[in-house]
């Protein structure tokens, strides 16, 4: 992964971990053990907004980031496009097993005895 | 001209009961890779044959020959002739169009994917870097492309011992440096074009299935087969989500755990080389309809 992935990975799990809103100095200072300059923060929270990642509103005085779906929305999505290949016209990933049917299940488990495996 | 234009298109018909015929044949899954060798023929050549045949028939009015048409252009050109032409840059054009926008598709939806993976998954180093996606329903997949990613669930690793999780990693791996995507690739875009036609779907549907049985070949060569067969039922036959399959689709996947458990025997030399002779003539079969219209 690049370096601005790994930066982006961890902005995301300070928003995910926050009870509300941050603002930009909010995020760099939870990471200020990085040691990195605050406009490089707001690169990263500017780059995971584009991405559709992060919602940025306007507050009394800053901009507040807040994201767009929690961590466990983004696994299920993920999830649901790996699992629904059948229907994934692009093909955009190859996927060791298809689901089968509870027929081919069992068939599945009859021929690997037969084999005695 | 006349001519010219039934013969290709006696060449495109006989391509079409040629890949009708190659979809059911058994064979194929005793020598995957000649067979696949085959399928790239044929999808090239029925493409482009399609193409020369849409350029006969809007030039045909013209002139007896290309040349002689080309040469007559300038002259006034009758209605019919028009018609003709403007079909067959239609039917060129739409070709191009959904070719291209199936790929830019597939690739959006590769990297947007890969995005969310990097930003989810965690790595694990013990098992070459894999991404690991904390979810139940075991899972593996690899996202092919200039940055491949190899992921798979907790479900997995919870669900497969690590002889088996090994053997899936290499079937993965096997995808990725072979890369298999663009082998698929042209198929998925023809099946874009030509979502109508059934023998066009089967046979994206028979070069996923050669494409796995390749992986699974390159995986028991490290591996033991009853181990990878043991790992597809597993990961398989683990709990069907929302989906599935299409209508009347198989999964592929008994074909594979049959194959692995009883190696088939590989094709005799002979008729290997009759495949590829195949293969070649075919492959050659566009040139010989572009040469048509000249004579």
């Amino acid at each position: 992964m690049t370096r601005l992935g790994e930066l982006e990975r961890a902005a995301m799990q300070v928003v995910w971990a926050a009870p509300g809103a941050l603002t930009a100095r909010q995020v760099a200072d939870a990471l200020a053990d990085r040691e990195l300059a605050y406009t490089t923060w707001l690169t990263v929270l500017g780059r995971l907004e584009r991405k559709g990642l992060l919602a940025r509103a306007r507050d009394a005085r800053a901009h507040t980031y807040t994201p767009v779906g929690s961590r466990e929305d983004l696994v299920a999505g993920l999830m649901q496009q790996a699992l629904g290949q059948a229907d994934d016209r692009e093909a955009a990933l190859q996927r060791f097993a298809r689901s089968v049917t509870p027929d081919e299940a069992a068939a599945l488990r009859r021929a690997l005895d037969l084999a005695g495996g | 001209m006349l001519a010219a234009a039934v013969l290709q298109a006696v060449a495109l018909l006989a391509l079409y009961a040629g890949a009708a015929r190659l979809t059911g044949a058994g064979w194929t899954l005793h020598a995957p890779g000649p067979a696949l060798l085959l399928w790239q023929a044929l999808g090239l050549a029925a493409g482009l044959l399609a193409l020369e045949l849409a350029a006969t028939v809007a030039l045909a009015p013209l002139g007896a020959t290309h040349a002689r048409a080309l040469a007559a252009v300038p002259a006034p050109v009758p209605w019919w002739a028009w018609l003709a032409g403007v079909a067959g840059l239609a039917v060129l054009l739409r070709l191009g169009a959904v070719l291209l926008s199936s790929t830019v598709r597939t690739l959006r939806a590769r990297h947007r994917h890969r995005v969310l993976v990097d930003l989810v998954a965690t790595r694990n180093p013990l098992l070459r870097g894999t991404h690991v996606v904390d979810h139940d329903v075991p899972v593996a997949y690899c996202l092919p492309g200039l940055r491949p990613r190899v992921v798979v669930s907790r479900g997995v690793l919870t669900a497969l011992d690590e002889d088996e999780l090994r053997a899936v990693l290499e079937h993965e791996l096997a995808h990725v440096v072979q890369r298999h995507d663009l082998v698929v690739l042209p198929f998925v875009a023809l099946g874009a074009t030509f979502p109508w036609l059934a023998p066009v779907r089967r046979a994206q549907e028979q070069v996923a299935l050669l494409v796995e049985v390749l992986a699974d070949d390159q995986a028991v060569r490290r591996h033991d087969r009853r181990v990878l067969a043991r790992a597809l039922c597993k990961v398989g036959g683990a709990g069907a989500p929302a989906g599935g399959l299409g209508a009347g689709g198989t999964s592929g996947v008994l074909q594979r755990a049959a194959r692995l458990l009883e190696p088939p025997a590989p094709l005799p030399a002979l008729r290997t080389g009759l495949v590829l002779a195949t293969a070649a003539a075919v492959a050659l079969l566009p040139a010989v309809g572009l040469l048509l219209p000249l004579l």
